[in-house]
């Protein structure tokens, strides 16, 4: 049985407005780092906040480690294990840093003290500071290490990057790669920054409108997406009734350029049946997946 | 050895990784017994997943370029090398036929078409065998 | 370390608590009752509305609490940050509602001791041992009035909460001087001409009831909380 850290199963939820999540299966594999794509308004923070037990599903069920999310004793156990970075970077006006990290280590008892120190020092966190003062991009990475320094299992993390300069992200990528390489920690984070994605996550999984479209390994998934690009001699030989596995099929006078998700070698074949006809094969970029499973279709 | 990894691109990491390696064992770059950065370090130096390296050292391992020793290392393995001084032989061996036909007057294009064709009329008659480490 | 962070965010509403208290107390003393309904005026009327003002300001025990002085965030962001903690939503809000009623009986015992030394008429009438039998009656009394505070707290924010609260507390205190009603429900005279401090009785059936309504508002407080979404 493979270990699944976050597993939900037909997760449904919705508000006055709308429909949030439509039967949402999402399994996030332990030790993985796993990027949460989709547009804005697709259902990312509904899910996470699910996970968090911040919100109850209407129907369907999320595990964490196992346990079920729905039950509110279980949510607090589960969130002692977790390390979380929520998706405004909000933290208590009225405190300075050291106050915030005295605080948020008082409930987790496993707290990495040697964290703490590394992340105050590579972040250029003054202590003494109050949280206001802070910029955008300091309370990410104040954030971070209070997420961090619990020594939990599993990070969450919701648009970590988000309001970073380059700089800064290149400096948050690293200390996360550091951490899943030392510790084998899980790491489940939502963006909209597909190269960071592309840089750090081995699974992925693209949401939109409430429901899971693609997911699994980012290298697998690059494997089996291809872009072939056919030019016929004749436009009437183009074959009106393909074999199964495209996703999209754009025709331009003879050029017929088509997006493949698997399935690739029979298609191919159809297409080189024909007589007179060129197939070139190109690498298909997660961008290019992205984009084919999210926009209106 | 300086690792270039495209990561926006639609070819995997691992993979990417794995040509890289390929291609400094063929070059000379790596020569057997050369060992290859810890999973951790190149992790945190190319900021990409360690799990991607693992993978990409284990396929490695698998086509028998590297030598996977429990607690120290991935290590290029002779056979690969010795792989790699045959494909700098082949090297060779092209290089003075392009040569020769750039003299002829082929252009590019024309070069490319004319190996293709080796290549393909060759295959049907099973003349080249899956190769995985073992000499011709 | 929550009451830690409660104790932050409320430092300053008690602080200004303490001062109305202070000021309406120099305002008695400058001023003071010569007579038995004047005591009785200044007890039933005046500082029961002060008190239920007071219970208003320290109740800010909902989970919804913005600091003060914030500008109102509709989900405000650090209040996500509190409820991915591992604590319970039961736990959150008995620490803020506990604080916020410490708070709140330390207000009334400053009252209490401050409405004493203010006034030489109250203690030639009576004995110290009432006062405070008091400011316990009062307390247990106008806990009624604090824990709707934190009923409301928990679903609405900082603004609407005060002013409904106040509204509320108005509107009962101008029903009780309308309407005749039995003495276990009128904590306004309890407070008042029913007090330890005039009438010289505790008036148990009114602290009871009080008490009991008291659990009842927090009861659905909890519920609130715990069922609210966030």
């Amino acid at each position: 049985m493979t270990d699944f850290i976050i597993e939900t199963n037909q997760l449904s939820k919705s508000f006055k407005s709308k429909q949030a999540l439509r039967g949402l299966d999402l399994r996030v594999p332990a030790g993985s780092i796993f990027g949460f794509l989709g547009r804005n308004g697709a259902g990312k923070t509904t899910t996470i906040k699910t996970l968090m037990g911040l919100l109850r599903a209407d129907s369907g069920s999320a595990q964490v480690f196992g346990i079920p999310v729905a039950d509110a004793d279980n949510s607090v156990g589960i969130r002692r294990r977790i390390g979380f970075v929520t998706e405004d970077k909000e933290l208590y006006p009225y405190m300075t840093v050291e106050q915030i990290i005295r605080y948020t280590r008082s409930f987790f008892p496993q707290w990495r003290d040697d964290l703490e120190r590394r992340y105050l020092e590579r972040f250029e966190l003054d202590p003494k500071v109050k949280i206001p003062a802070l910029s955008k991009g300091m309370r990410s990475k104040l954030m971070l290490l209070l997420a961090i320094s619990r020594g939990a299992e599993l990070l969450i993390l919701d648009e970590p990057t988000d309001g970073l300069d380059p700089a800064a992200i290149e400096d948050v990528l690293c200390e996360l790669v550091s951490i899943a390489a030392s510790s084998g920690t899980t790491m489940f984070f939502s963006s909209h920054q597909l190269a960071e994605v592309d840089r750090i996550a081995d699974h992925v999984g693209i949401i939109d409108q409430g429901r899971m479209v693609v997911s699994g390994s980012l290298d697998d998934m690059k494997l089996r997406y291809q872009r072939l690009q056919v030019v016929f001699a004749d436009s009437a030989k183009i074959p009106t009734h393909w074999s199964e596995g495209i996703e999209s099929l754009r025709q331009q006078g003879r050029t017929v350029s088509i997006l493949a998700s698997r399935n690739v070698e029979d298609i191919a074949e159809q297409a080189q049946s024909i007589p007179g006809t060129t197939v070139e094969r190109f690498p298909v970029t997660l961008k290019e997946i992205f984009l084919e499973h999210t926009r209106s279709n | 050895m300086i690792f270039r990894l495209n990561q926006s691109s639609g070819v995997p990491l691992y993979l990417q990784l794995m040509e890289q390696v390929k291609h400094a064992v063929e070059t000379g770059a790596l020569r057997e017994g050369d060992q290859l950065p810890t999973i951790r370090s190149l992790a945190e130096e190319l900021v990409m997943n360690p799990n991607t390296v693992v993978r990409a050292y284990r396929e490695l391992e698998h086509e028998g370029v590297v030598e996977l020793r429990h607690g120290s290392g991935a290590f290029i393995k002779e056979s690969a090398a010795d792989r790699g001084r045959l494909i700098r032989r082949a090297q060779a061996v092209v290089h003075s036929a392009v040569e020769r036909l750039t003299l002829l007057g082929l252009t590019e294009e024309e070069l490319r078409r004319v190996f293709e064709n080796e290549i393909s009329q060759a295959r049907p008659e099973g003349q080249w065998r899956k190769l995985s480490g073992g000499k011709p | 370390m929550l009451w830690y962070k409660g104790w932050l965010e409320t430092r300053y509403r008690l602080c200004m608590a303490l001062g109305i208290t202070a000021f309406f107390l120099y305002t008695l003393h400058s001023f003071p009752p010569q007579a038995k309904n004047q005591i009785f005026a200044v007890l039933q009327n005046t500082s029961a509305i002060l008190l239920g003002m007071i219970c208003t300001m320290l109740a800010g025990a909902g989970i919804v609490t913005q600091p003060a002085f914030q500008r109102t965030k509709g989900l405000h962001g650090s209040m996500l940050f509190t409820l991915t903690l591992p604590v319970s939503r039961l736990r959150l809000l008995v620490v803020r509602a506990g604080l916020g009623w410490v708070e709140t009986a330390a207000t009334i015992g400053a009252f209490c001791c401050g409405i004493w030394f203010a006034s030489p008429f109250l203690r030639a009438t009576a004995t110290s041992a009432q006062v405070l039998e008091y400011g316990l009656t009062t307390l247990v009394c106008m806990s009624a009035i604090y824990f709707l505070s934190v009923l409301l707290a928990t679903f609405l924010d900082d603004t609407w909460r005060t002013w409904i609260t106040l509204m509320a507390f108005i509107f009962f205190w101008w029903f009780s001087h309308r309407v005749s009603l039995p003495a276990y429900v009128d904590i306004f005279s309890a407070v008042g001409k029913a007090s330890p401090l005039i009438a010289h009785t505790i008036p148990w059936s009114t602290m009871a009831f009080s008490a009991v309504v008291s659990l009842a508002l927090f009861f659905a407080a909890w519920k609130v909380a715990q069922a609210r979404e966030y």
